[in-house]
This record gives structure tokens, C-alpha cells and sequence, in this order.
């Protein structure tokens, strides 16, 4: 099974992302900085991971970075084009934290839909998604309906989905935090897994420490009110990594401290 | 399933026993005469037609208007409920029509359409619409957010949203409104056609039938009438269970 296709290195790099809402405040309307000039570059095959307080606005940049929110100041670029640009979506994939399947589709449906938009043949589309699923361990659930697959189990179908487009990013947005710690402990090995097998660069916002250091190249943590960099941490351990090793728990000692002081 | 048969049984009983005394056809026919017109469905009764040919009358009368009712009131619930702009233009006309029963148009429609199968028609649209369209703007409203962000991220454009999101996605919501709207539409022929003008379907027999004092066949059109609105709202509820019993699942 092939999946690293020779493809072109692309980078994904944001500039000077704001975003600001008006607020009421009393009588008057008050603009409520959430980001602030927020620049990062992510390269092909990293895995970038955005870690915050609440409120520090990481889902906000990951739906801006998707195209799905607007920044009031500065862009995001997809290999030097704005991701507002149509033909920018398919080249990434996201990943909610409720699955959005959608449930009147059987998981084989779910996972083909993007590959059906694009026009592709039935027979083909179905052989790649197939393939997919495959990947994440559903094959015996391709003709079942959402609603009779479990939590984790879907989100699997959900990242089987976003890899049919063959995107080059994949945007998760707090993927892993409604399953239960086993089933979010099996995802998170299958992720480093699938990741290495298709070589795609993941931004994956997460409010888990461990988990962000567990699949992240690197860390970006972000202050809240306004939203800013904190700082951009390398995080070298060696894979595969050991969530009770030393280096690991030294490093999140670290990384809770930087978030602590947000 | 004895319980449920209690009722049924008593009124029979009830009704022969009520007849027999009251022993007047033009009040209370007996069983056995409504029975008898209703075991010879194809029998000509009082030179207007048979049961069967009238209630495939005014099931034709009911699939028309119902049709036009659904192909106008879908669109327009689609755009109502996708864009606001829409729902605004035509919020205040809907508010102000719906309230209206759809037989109070009856001299509107005659007025304008003139006595005949066009007005019948018109009636049963009025009331197919209304209950077709609230249903598809709420249906229209409540497909998830995420679904369609979902799908958008894959590339999709308008049209794509539409076709492959929104319309499945609020279809069971739809397919109740058609569900009521289809009951409306039946009470509405039914209705229409006892008033003057009509000279087929269910509606006109019973009324024709007690000019000429044939309560039985009165009574036997009644039953007909419900059986069929019967039928026709259990088909209604078949479909429901086979393809959108996911809607269920997904609360």
C-alpha cells in the first residue's frame, strides 16, 4: 500500500493572524481582542500542536488556518496562496471534535463524500476510501451507519475521511477529548502511526498536555486575553515516546509552566 | 391487544342494538346495511359512481394539489430557512396567510378559478403548504453546523451543501410536514367537494347521498374516508422507518 506519493512540499504559514470581535460592554461596544498577531510557518510532515488556557482562542486560529473563520487582520497562506481561496480546502483535512458524519451515510459513504465531490468514479472512490479505512482499522464497518459505531470508532471513520482528499495538513481540532482515556490512548499510538505512514503535516489543537507532547514536532503555546504566542517549544524526545519516561515528564513539568503563568 | 378490541366491540353492539330500536334508516341505518354497501365497493350507488371510482376521484383531487403544494413549498422552505433575507421577505405574508383555513378561500378560489377541478385543486394546495413549509425551514435550520463545515472543507460549493447536507440532513423533518400536510389536504377534498359544484369523489357522495336520505351509504363513505387517510399516514410512517429512523439515533 503506497501512500507516500512523491508529493511537492508545501508550507503553511500564517501571518500576523488578529481577530477581534465587538463585544456589548454597557452601552457601548467594545472590540475583544481573542488573537493577537499570531505568525507561525509549519512545514510539510510536522506535527505542530497548539496547547492553551481556555479561552485563549486555539480553536479560533485552527478554524481560521481551515478557512472556516475570517482573521479581521493578516492571512493565512497554503504554499504562498490564501486559504480563502476555493481550491485551498481540499489540500487539508479537519477533524472536529464531535465526528460530523453524517449519519444517513453507512462509514464507507462518510468516508467517500470528498472524493464524490470531487467527481470521482464510484468504483474508484470507494477503492480508495476503502484503503482509508483500511489504514484506521474499519474495514469491517464500512457499510454500518455512525450511530452504531462507537466514540472512538468515529472519530477514527472522521480521520479515515479527512485522509480520502489526500490532503497535505490535517487540522484536529481537540479530536481525542470526548473519548474515554483507553480508547484516547489506542487513537493517539494509531495517529503517530497513520502519521508516519502518509507523511502529512498534523495542527492539532489539544488541551492535553501529554497528548501534545506525546505526537508534537513542536509546541506552540498560546497565552489567553489576548490570545499571543507564549512560545514556540522544540520538543525532541526520541519516538516512541514514553509518557512515564523521564525526559517526557520533564518536559511537561516545562510546558505546565508556561501554560500556569498564562 | 383484548383492551384494544373493548371499544370497537361495545360500539358495535351499541349501535346494532340503538338501531334495531330506534328502527329508522334515516337516522341510524344498521350495521348490516353500511356493511353491505361497503363489501360491494364497485357497486354504482344512487347513479353517482361506485365507492371505488369515487375515492379514486378524490385521491386524484388530493395527489394533485398535494404535488403542487410540495413543489412550491420545499424551495421556498429550503431558501427561508438557509438565508435570512429570504425568511424575512416572506415571513409577514406567511404569517398573515396561515391562519386562514383553507375553506374560507372557497369563494376566493370559485371567484377566480370558477366552479370545477382548478378551485378543488387550489384548495388542497392552500392546505398542503403551510404545514410542508414550516416543517422544511425547521428542518432546513437544524442541520448541524459541523456537518456542513464538514462537507465545505471537502470542497463542496453551494449547490454541493445543498444537495448532499442540507436536504438529506433536514429530509425527515420535511417528510413530516408532508405527513400533516397530506392529512390536511384529504380533510380539505373531502370538504370541498360537498359544496356545490363538485359532482364526484368521497366528499360529494356522502353529501348526495343524504339528500336522498341513503344514511347507510353515508355512514360507508365515512368509514371509507378514514380508512384511506389511514393508509395513507401509515405509508407515510413506513417510509419514516425505513429511511430516517437515523434522526432518532441521532438525538
Amino acid at each position: 500500500m503506497v501512500f507516500l506519493e512523491g508529493k511537492r512540499e508545501m508550507t503553511l504559514q500564517l501571518v500576523g493572524i488578529t481577530k477581534s470581535f465587538e463585544q456589548a460592554d454597557g452601552k457601548s461596544l467594545v472590540a475583544k481582542v481573542v488573537l493577537q498577531d499570531i505568525s507561525l510557518t509549519i512545514d510539510d510532515r510536522e506535527v505542530v500542536g497548539i496547547l492553551g488556557p481556555s479561552g485563549c482562542g486555539k480553536t479560533t486560529l485552527l478554524r481560521i488556518i481551515a478557512g472556516l473563520d475570517q482573521p479581521t487582520e493578516g492571512e493565512v497562506l497554503l504554499d504562498g496562496e490564501a486559504v480563502s481561496k476555493p481550491g485551498a480546502r481540499t489540500k487539508m483535512g479537519m477533524i472536529f471534535q464531535e465526528h460530523a458524519l453524517l449519519p444517513w451515510r453507512s462509514v464507507l459513504e462518510n468516508v467517500s463524500l470528498g472524493l464524490e465531490i470531487q467527481d470521482v468514479s464510484r468504483s474508484k472512490r470507494e477503492e480508495k476510501a476503502m484503503r482509508y479505512l483500511e489504514l484506521v482499522g474499519l474495514v469491517s464497518s464500512a457499510h454500518s451507519r455512525p450511530y452504531e459505531l462507537s466514540g472512538g470508532m468515529r472519530q477514527r471513520a472522521a480521520v479515515a475521511r479527512a485522509l480520502a482528499l489526500e490532503p497535505s495538513f490535517l487540522l484536529m481540532d481537540e479530536p481525542f477529548s470526548a473519548l474515554d482515556p483507553q480508547t484516547r490512548k489506542q487513537i493517539q499510538t494509531d495517529i503517530i502511526r497513520i502519521q508516519e505512514k502518509t507523511a502529512k503535516a498534523i495542527v492539532l489543537v489539544t488541551h492535553s498536555v501529554e497528548e501534545a507532547i506525546l505526537l508534537a514536532d513542536r509546541l506552540v503555546i498560546l497565552s489567553a486575553n489576548p490570545g499571543k504566542v507564549r512560545r514556540i517549544l522544540e520538543i525532541d524526545l526520541e519516538r516512541p515516546r514514553d509518557s512515564m519516561s523521564r525526559p517526557f515528564l520533564e518536559m511537561r513539568k516545562e510546558v505546565l509552566g508556561l501554560l500556569g503563568g498564562g | 391487544m383484548i383492551r384494544k378490541l373493548i371499544l370497537p366491540i361495545a360500539i358495535i353492539i351499541i349501535w346494532e342494538a340503538v338501531a334495531l330500536y330506534v328502527h329508522n334508516p334515516f337516522v341510524l341505518p344498521t350495521l348490516e346495511s353500511i356493511l353491505s354497501v361497503l363489501l360491494m365497493p364497485t357497486a354504482d350507488l344512487l347513479g353517482s359512481g361506485s365507492l371505488l371510482e369515487n375515492a379514486r376521484v378524490s385521491l386524484f383531487r388530493v395527489a394533485l394539489g398535494f404535488v403542487i403544494a410540495a413543489l412550491l413549498a420545499v424551495p421556498l422552505g429550503v431558501a427561508m430557512g438557509r438565508w435570512e433575507g429570504f425568511k424575512e421577505i416572506f415571513e409577514g405574508l406567511i404569517s398573515a396567510l396561515r391562519p386562514v383555513p383553507p375553506l374560507a378561500w372557497v369563494p376566493l378560489a370559485m371567484a377566480w378559478l370558477k366552479i370545477g377541478l382548478a378551485s378543488v385543486v387550489f384548495i388542497i394546495a392552500l392546505g398542503a403548504f403551510f404545514p410542508i413549509l414550516l416543517s422544511t425551514m425547521q428542518g432546513v435550520r437544524g442541520v448541524k453546523r459541523s456537518w456542513q463545515e464538514a462537507v465545505w472543507m471537502m470542497g463542496a460549493n453551494d449547490a454541493d451543501l445543498i444537495a448532499k447536507v442540507i436536504l438529506p440532513g433536514s429530509a425527515p423533518e420535511i417528510w413530516t410536514g408532508m405527513r400533516v400536510g397530506f392529512g390536511i389536504a384529504w380533510m380539505c377534498v373531502v370538504a370541498a367537494e360537498m359544496l356545490p359544484g363538485t359532482s364526484s369523489g368521497l366528499g360529494y357522495l356522502i353529501m348526495y347521498a343524504y339528500g336522498w336520505g341513503q344514511i347507510q351509504v353515508v355512514v360507508a363513505g365515512m368509514v371509507a374516508i378514514g380508512l384511506l387517510g389511514i393508509l395513507i399516514d401509515r405509508f407515510f410512517m413506513g417510509v419514516e422507518r425505513r429511511w430516517f429512523s437515523w434522526r432518532a439515533r441521532e438525538r
